[in-house]
């Protein structure tokens, strides 16, 4: 997740939900959660992409 | 001055049935320590030392331990699995009753049984679970008052207490300088026993703070553990090495009731430093690294003859097989103590009626990451076992009784790792005892992992469940009778599988006497529309699927998850109320609401009625193609929490899909402890609950689980999450805490159905819903 999250900020500096669906869920196999926590990682992304944006215009 | 001392540590205050003694004074530092006293059935206390519990009762296991540098320290023996609850919660709480802030409990021990002094597992954290920290807290807070009166010669009673500084006469003193250069000791009165289930349960009642002072608890503190998480600094049970350990495979039996005939000869010129061992119908490899452990097995099995076995129905005939073969007779029928009134008449007397059956399909728990454990028996007789359960101290109590040893010489540790949704409550998630006995048999450290087909085909099942209902309506519209029978397989099944494969001593299985949870059945799904005039509600039960014919005595071994069998009650019980509003020509959400009487059950469905958007018109588009959107809901009272949920959903009628567009939960568990924790445990069960009803089946043959991969037991990924809104309602009136998070699991499904008969005007009654069943529903 973390890695994929990775990958996915430095190739989309602010991904769209449905940019992010794709991301976890495309390729060989989907990033699975048996927890059910892909809200959070959805909204976890978002916040890092947010923070991310902020350090590289000051 | 030696005198002196020697009298003040002999002295001992009572502190509302706990005790306060010092035991003596150190040059730097010093503590107040808790430990116990078990309480015998007399009301007598003695120490634990004395009562056969193995624990110490002053060290190293202190409940909580306040330092001379006003730190705190808590201990607590359930194990963290990812809710984060001992480290948010907890920790809340015990600041609460402490009255210290949140940030001065540093540390947080859990889960390991030689480091924790209560036992019990990764359930029911906060209603049965909690009075442990919160007690402890108490007690230790009142012999903190003590101290502190004791030092600023002021009266208990004109003494307040603030962020851990006790204040009174002008004068104040911090928890720190209470006990600093001391060595304290508070025994506080338990009874129980640790290597149970269900652990220690502190006695007594020491004064707790009003719920109405609250500071602390119902704010969103973050769980400490995610940030070692994230930046990958955990240690996880994966990681898990310790010197000399070598790794090993397990060639399971060939089916689930296959006993060993041959085990294949080891190639010792491919792999000249691995060693075969065969128990029983035990083989396992060990192997001086993972990749030759791996590689030997596969070896090893291709050349190793089972015998044959087919004694399961398989899932093309499960629910033929559970009606017309099971056998319901041998364990008693248990009826809800809310049944009332002559069913059979008013079902009669309705002038409409409705006589239905709702199917549940075995599932797995399916941890993402399969069951490991390294184990370490050593020479002297300890064993040692790093882990990854929900019940460490049971987990214990099964490896003594397997290897005949007390459970003095086993300790489990336990790390974090995938969740198991209750598969290990009872201790065992699987890899344990196969180590043990691997361990023991070379002498050295071993790691077993399984691999996901082991996993899906040796762990436990959630049990498949089929439910009768009959229900009358009057020409209003109104619920005359409610009949509802549930029939489901016993559910708790915690012997060590290895110890079986091995023919090493277990518990009994639930098919088996003297065990714990046996087959009998229970109504789990407590009623909530309590004006319906007459009720029926039963509960039966029955044997493991095929065990009884499994040589190996196995067969479908099933365990509890995630709102067990509650789950497999409520989503007939709330479809089924769906329907009875449809046939009277009620909206499915006003007809609960004029059916319940309990105001928080009301409050939680008007509540989700506001928040969803809920319309009381049909929902359904006309015609027989295109998309369908479709509105339903469910509800649900469970271990003191009250739950409504609504389910937005689509359905292409042409392929069948359903797509879950929007899940609204409201819930109502008295006092929130942490508002943002709770969410984020809702909105995970919410999509496990969407992940179970539309996607999960376990599929099984005559001799065995077919799934063996996450293709084959396909799980929801993120493109399945629907928008998720919650609604959490505070009512610390109540002054309980309910549970908080795994109803929501269960709330999908009986709401996902009801919007399916919003959208199409067709019943879906078996789970789950997959398009090639919603399509025969719609060409029905």
């Amino acid at each position: 997740m973390m890695i994929k999250a990775t990958e996915l900020l430095e190739r989309e500096t602010s991904p769209t939900v449905a940019q992010i669906k794709e991301a976890f869920t495309s390729g060989v196999s989907p990033h699975l959660c048996r927890c059910g926590s892909y809200r959070a990682i959805i909204e976890a992304v978002q916040r890092a992409a947010t923070r991310m944006t902020k350090r590289s215009e000051a | 001055m030696i005198a002196n001392e020697e009298q003040m540590a002999s002295k001992t205050t009572d502190v509302f049935g706990a005790s306060l003694s010092r035991r003596g004074f150190v040059k730097s530092g010093g503590a107040l320590m808790v430990g116990f006293g078990l309480v015998k059935a007399d009301g007598m206390q003695k120490t634990a030392a004395g009562s056969g519990n193995t624990l110490n009762p002053a060290l190293p296991e202190s409940w909580i331990e306040i330092h001379a540098d006003n730190t705190v320290l808590i201990r607590v023996g359930k194990p963290d699995f990812g809710q984060g609850t001992v480290f948010t919660a907890y920790r809340q709480i015990a600041a609460e009753e402490l009255r210290v802030p949140f940030e001065a409990i540093t540390t947080v021990v859990s889960g390991d049984t030689d480091r924790t002094p209560d036992g019990s597992g990764a359930f029911d954290f906060l209603q049965g679970g909690m009075p442990n920290i919160r007690k402890a807290g108490a007690y230790v807070y009142q012999a903190l008052l003590d101290l502190g009166s004791q030092h600023l010669g002021v009266p208990k009673d004109q003494l307040s207490v603030k962020d851990g500084v006790v204040s009174g006469g002008s004068k104040s003193v911090s928890y720190g300088d209470l006990v600093k250069n001391q060595k304290l000791n508070l025994t506080i009165p338990v009874k129980g026993d640790v290597n149970s289930m269900f652990g220690l349960t502190v006695d007594g009642n020491p004064p707790l703070k009003p719920v109405s002072e609250y500071t602390v608890v119902g704010k969103s503190f973050p769980n400490s553990v995610t940030v070692s998480k994230v930046t990958a600094k955990e240690k996880w049970v994966t990681d898990v090495r310790v010197p000399g350990m070598l790794h090993a495979r397990v060639v399971h039996p060939k089916t689930l009731g296959s006993k060993l005939v041959s085990a294949g000869a080891l190639d010792k010129g491919r792999f000249p430093n691995t060693q075969l061992v065969v128990k029983g119908n035990l083989v396992g490899v060990v192997a001086p690294t993972e990749w030759e452990a791996i590689k030997a097995a596969r070896q090893v099995a291709s050349d190793t003859k089972w015998t044959d076995w087919k004694g399961l129905p398989g899932d093309q005939r499960l629910f033929q097989f559970l009606r017309e073969d099971a056998d319901w007779k041998s364990a008693p029928v248990a009826t809800s103590k809310t049944s009332k009134g002559d069913i059979a008449s008013a079902i009669a007397n309705s002038s409409k009626k409705l006589s239905a059956t709702y199917q549940l399909p075995f599932l797995k728990h399916a941890p993402i990451g399969p069951t490991m454990a390294v184990a370490d028996v050593r020479s002297d007789g300890t064993v040692y076992v790093y882990t990854h359960t929900q019940n460490p101290q049971a987990l214990r109590t099964g490896i003594a009784h397997m290897l005949n040893t007390s459970v003095g010489h086993v300790v489990v540790r336990t790390f974090a790792g995938p969740g198991h949704y209750g598969r290990s409550n009872g201790g065992n998630a699987g890899a344990e005892d196969e180590a043990v006995i691997l361990s023991q048999a070379v002498g050295k450290p071993v790691r077993v992992q399984w691999m996901r087909p082991d996993d899906f085909q040796w762990s436990t099942q959630s049990s498949a469940a089929y439910s009768d209902v009959q229900i009358g309506v009057d020409e209003k519209g109104n619920l005359t009778a409610f009949q509802i029978d549930h029939y489901m397989p016993a559910m708790q099944d915690d012997r060590l599988v290895g110890a079986v494969l091995a023919g090493l001593p277990t518990i009994p299985s639930p098919n088996q006497k003297g065990s714990l949870f046996g087959i009998a059945n229970s109504t789990h799904d407590p009623w909530i529309y309590d004006g319906t005039p007459t009720l029926l509600e039963r509960a039966h039960g029955t044997f493991q699927v095929g065990e009884k014919s499994s040589p190996l005595t196995v067969g479908l071994r099933d365990h509890s998850m995630r709102t067990p069998g509650q789950y497999q009650q409520n989503f007939p019980r709330e479809l089924a109320i769906t329907e009875a509003a449809v046939l009277g020509g009620r909206d499915p959400l006003q007809f609960r609401i004029q059916h319940a009487r309990e105001k928080r059950a009301i409050a939680v469905l008007e509540s989700v009625r506001e928040a969803s958007g809920w319309r009381t018109s049909s929902k359904g588009a006309s015609g027989s193609s295109g998309v369908r959107q479709g509105q339903g809901v469910a509800a649900m009272f469970r271990s003191g929490t009250y739950w409504a949920c609504v389910a937005d959903i689509s359905v292409d009628m042409s392929s069948g899909v359903i797509k879950v567009e929007k899940m609204t939960i409201s819930v109502d568990p008295g006092i929130v402890v942490n508002p943002s924790q709770l969410k984020r445990q809702i909105e995970g069960g919410s999509v496990m609950g969407v992940s179970m009803a539309l996607l999960e089946e376990l599929r099984f043959d005559e001799s065995g689980v077919a799934t063996s991969d996450w293709r084959s037991y396909p799980i929801a990924t993120m493109a399945d999450v629907p928008e998720i809104k919650i609604v959490l309602i505070n009512r610390p009136e109540v002054g309980k805490y309910g549970q908080g998070s795994e109803a929501a699991n269960a709330l999908a499904a009986p709401a996902i159905a009801g919007a399916f008969l919003d959208a199409t005007g067709k019943v879906a009654r078996r789970l789950p819903l997959k398009p090639e069943y919603v399509q025969s529903l719609l060409k029905a």
